[in-house]
């Protein structure tokens, strides 16, 4: 079920009215009213997969317990390993089998040998990328003594599942979602409104952002081989706010409902466009993803507390675990390859930690020069690795760069009306974001401060722009991660 | 909850009612009934009464700008009407609006825009909310499908009437204007744009869409039958794509075609026959000038004749 559908408009308000008027004496029954509805969420795009779900919950809760009740090191680590054997093995195989495979034949075919291989017909579970990751933190963290296991299995298995987050994030760790389903939740009319706007501001950043710009994008890397240098480069930076409408819309959409419910779920963007350095940008960008990698990789192999060249080799190691997370393709690599290429002169110069606790222009409405300089920068490198990123090939990410560096990259680019509307919704939620970057979301606002007439006119007219300038209804891109 | 649950219905309130008020303001464009009322008059000329036979008119936009209707009437002696209006309809509405009020022995020449045999085609995208609108008895002719192409644009429908609404009390429309219902003839053709100045007709780049032709054909197949139990003929034929677009869509068109040969159809012309050099064009891709809409209709004469229509009005 897609949160920009019709099902899901009818789902929420269904689930909303049980949730909190029928369902909501018994801590119990709430938590498996939850799990019921997630896994139909879920299963609504395909039931089969339900399956896997369960059985991933299922060995992490077994883990869970059996590491608790095991004192001795060398056993907490036999149980840990089966859990990252059955969470990673099953990513491997749905997501990563056929490129293993593939590689592996190109590869000794450079030696002049073939072999003969099968390619599987493997479709890939919907959010096993975000969900494996979850209940792997769960594990670890156990392990780790840094959380206790949960005997209630409904708890856990709506925790694993939980349909606001399962199929795009964010990551949940268990130390902050689980702890949420032991205890009774309390209707907040603040959370509750200001959930249903960052619902709005999801919706509005999916529908009127990334589904306009994806029809163009699609259009223009389709033809790169035949448009201008400067549409070329229109398309690279439309992609970058398509693929930023698209995944912090539907993070967005995901913390609002999850507030509805009056669940707390993690932050995953804080308006990374507006970052001053890669590094800044890599702590506003799938937040949830990076401090994940941060922790349960990149500390545990040293982090920057070591010699130079192991640094450099966790950065290197981090970002291409990064990109090939993103999915089975050389691209991802390559795009997680060209962020560590970035990100190595911050760290080795030791400014990587520069922007840790500040946002840009702070506490003032525009930004110095330099600031200005900075934010375009940052933004050029992205676009750069993000054309890697939408390309189907590095070759075809070279040939893009290439005709997009030629001298038509000068030239007036002839936009049709369609197109001009959507640099003009980009100002718009730029506008809107950079009034709000120092708040949870865009559209965060404080009573005291804005009436209630400006607020509903706001909503209203958002909802007109949904409806209106509403681009044909595309699948959330991080869904195929 | 009490307070979160009043707002939330009044908000919800005042969008419904703001969505109803919309929904109820007429269809207009620039502050006068649109060319989807044009529906009521050629609803007229379906029900009227005549001793020769009929011709019947089946498609889109590319029918009421692309024919000159009296060229047909004067040669095979014949009525003739000009149902097109707007490919947005989808090609189940516009055939299942002409059953209503199919007779006997009717000839229909269903010339459908490439766009109704791809995704969307067949159950139409908002200008079928709009042809709802003007004739809201007509929803019973929608299956589900359609009911969900209603149910999604319903709110796009609800403000671009509000502005519509809104700009007609602002300014009063200057001059002629080419999209409202009183710019046809009494054959069901646009005619009012003639000697209007031409503008920019663009280019249509099918790619976009997604290729489904077999369901837009499976359903004319069963038209066909249907035709075919009122004892009437069915003809198919290709509409008059401006030449730079046809060109750039080759691959597309082709795929269409081979699956209509298949299917047996009686296919007239060819669709590079139809596809006329942009010159011809008034405004988009599928609307001609005065030149084009006579030169594409002696070419459908033309091919009619070749095609045995007369020797079939004989038979009769």
């Amino acid at each position: 079920m897609l949160f920009n559908s019709i099902e899901f408009t009818i789902f929420l308000p269904i689930v909303f009215t049980l949730y909190w008027f029928i369902v909501n004496r018994n801590l119990k029954i709430q938590n498996a009213f939850l799990l019921i509805i997630s896994y139909l969420f879920y299963g609504w795009w395909d039931y089969r997969f339900l399956s896997l779900i369960i059985l991933s919950s299922f060995v992490d809760y077994f883990v869970g317990l059996q590491m608790s009740k095991n004192d001795r090191k060398d056993q907490k680590k036999l149980f840990l390993s089966l859990s990252i054997f059955f969470n990673i093995g099953t990513l491997a195989f749905f997501k990563y089998y056929n490129f293993f495979i593939e590689s592996f034949v190109d590869a000794f075919m450079l030696f002049g040998q073939s072999f003969d291989y099968h390619r599987l017909n493997i479709i890939l579970p919907i959010g096993i990328s975000f969900y494996t990751f979850q209940t792997l933190s769960y594990s670890i963290d156990i392990y780790k003594g840094k959380m206790k296991p949960t005997n209630d299995i409904v708890a856990f298995f709506s925790f694993v599942s939980f349909f606001p987050q399962l199929v795009a994030g964010p990551i949940e760790r268990a130390s902050n979602l689980l702890p949420q389903f032991y205890e009774k939740r309390t209707f907040e009319y603040s959370k509750a409104t200001d959930g249903l706007r960052q619902i709005l501001w999801g919706l509005f950043k999916k529908i009127v952002i990334a589904d306009n710009c994806a029809v163009i994008v699609n259009d223009i890397f389709g033809n790169y081989t035949e448009l201008a240098g400067s549409v070329l480069f229109l398309g690279a930076i439309l992609f970058a706010f398509q693929i930023y409408g698209d995944f912090s819309g539907y993070s967005d959409v995901a913390i609002g409902t999850a507030r509805l419910l009056g669940f707390n779920l993690s932050k995953n963007f804080a308006f990374p466009y507006f970052s001053r350095d890669i590094a800044e940008f890599w702590r506003r960008w799938h937040i949830s993803l990076s401090t994940w990698f941060r922790d349960y990789i990149y500390i545990p192999l040293g982090g920057s507390r070591t010699k130079t060249q192991t640094q450099i080799r966790n950065v290197f190691i981090i970002f291409l675990i990064s990109g090939f997370w993103h999915g089975a393709n050389w691209t991802f690599l390559f795009w997680g390859f060209l962020n560590a290429l970035y990100f190595l002169p911050l760290m080795l110069l030791k400014k990587n930690r520069k922007y840790v606790d500040s946002v840009a222009a702070k506490q003032k409405l525009i930004p110095s020069l330099k600031e200005l300089f900075q934010i375009g920068t940052t933004f050029f490198l992205t676009i750069i690795a993000w054309i890697f990123f939408r390309s189907s090939s590095i070759g075809d990410g070279f040939n893009y760069l290439h005709n997009m560096f030629s001298n038509s990259l000068f030239s007036t680019p002839n936009l049709s009306t369609e197109e001009n509307q959507v640099f003009i919704f980009i100002g718009f939620l730029l506008l809107i974001e950079w009034v709000h970057r120092e708040k949870e979301h865009g559209l965060e606002m404080s009573y005291s401060n804005t009436s209630i007439v400006f607020r509903w006119i706001l909503y209203l007219f958002l909802i007109t722009f949904i409806f209106y300038f509403g681009g044909k209804q595309q699948e959330f891109i991080y869904f195929q991660f | 909850m009490n307070i979160f649950l009043f707002k939330i219905g009044l908000f919800f309130s005042i969008l419904l009612s703001l969505a109803v008020g919309a929904f109820l303001l007429p269809v207009l464009n620039k502050g006068k009934p649109s060319l989807h009322y044009s529906i009521i008059d050629k609803h007229q000329m379906l029900k009227k009464d005549s001793d020769r036979p009929r011709l019947i008119l089946l498609g889109g936009s590319n029918l009421s700008f692309g024919i000159y209707s009296p060229i047909i009437q004067e040669k095979f002696q014949i009525d003739v009407i000009n149902l097109g209006i707007h490919a947005g309809y989808g090609l189940k509405y516009m055939v299942d609006d002409y059953k209503k009020y199919a007779k006997e022995n009717d000839i229909v020449l269903l010339i459908p825009e490439y766009s109704l045999y791809l995704e969307n085609g067949l159950y139409g995208e908002l200008p079928l909310i709009q042809g709802i609108n003007v004739i809201p008895s007509n929803v019973k002719l929608l299956n589900f499908e359609q009911l969900l192409v209603i149910l999604r644009n319903l709110p796009k429908l609800c403000i671009k009437k509000i502005g519509a609404f809104v700009l007609s009390k602002l300014r009063t429309s200057k001059g002629p204007f080419v999209y409202n219902r009183n710019s046809f003839n009494s054959c069901g053709d646009a005619v009012a744009h003639w000697g209007m100045p031409k503008s920019n007709i663009g280019t249509i780049d099918m790619k976009k869409g997604k290729m489904v032709p077999s369901k837009s054909i499976k359903f004319i197949h069963s038209f066909s039958k249907f035709v075919r139990d009122k004892k009437g003929l069915l003809l198919i034929s290709y509409p008059c794509l401006n030449r730079t677009s046809f060109n750039s869509n080759t691959s597309i068109i082709n795929q269409i075609t081979a699956e209509l040969e298949n299917l047996n159809f009686e296919l007239i012309g060819t669709p590079s026959k139809y596809s006329l050099p942009d010159s011809l064009y008034f405004d988009t891709h599928y609307h001609l000038s005065k030149k084009g809409q006579i030169q594409r209709t002696g070419i459908l004469v033309n091919d009619l004749e070749k095609h045995g229509l007369q020797q079939w009005l004989n038979r009769q």
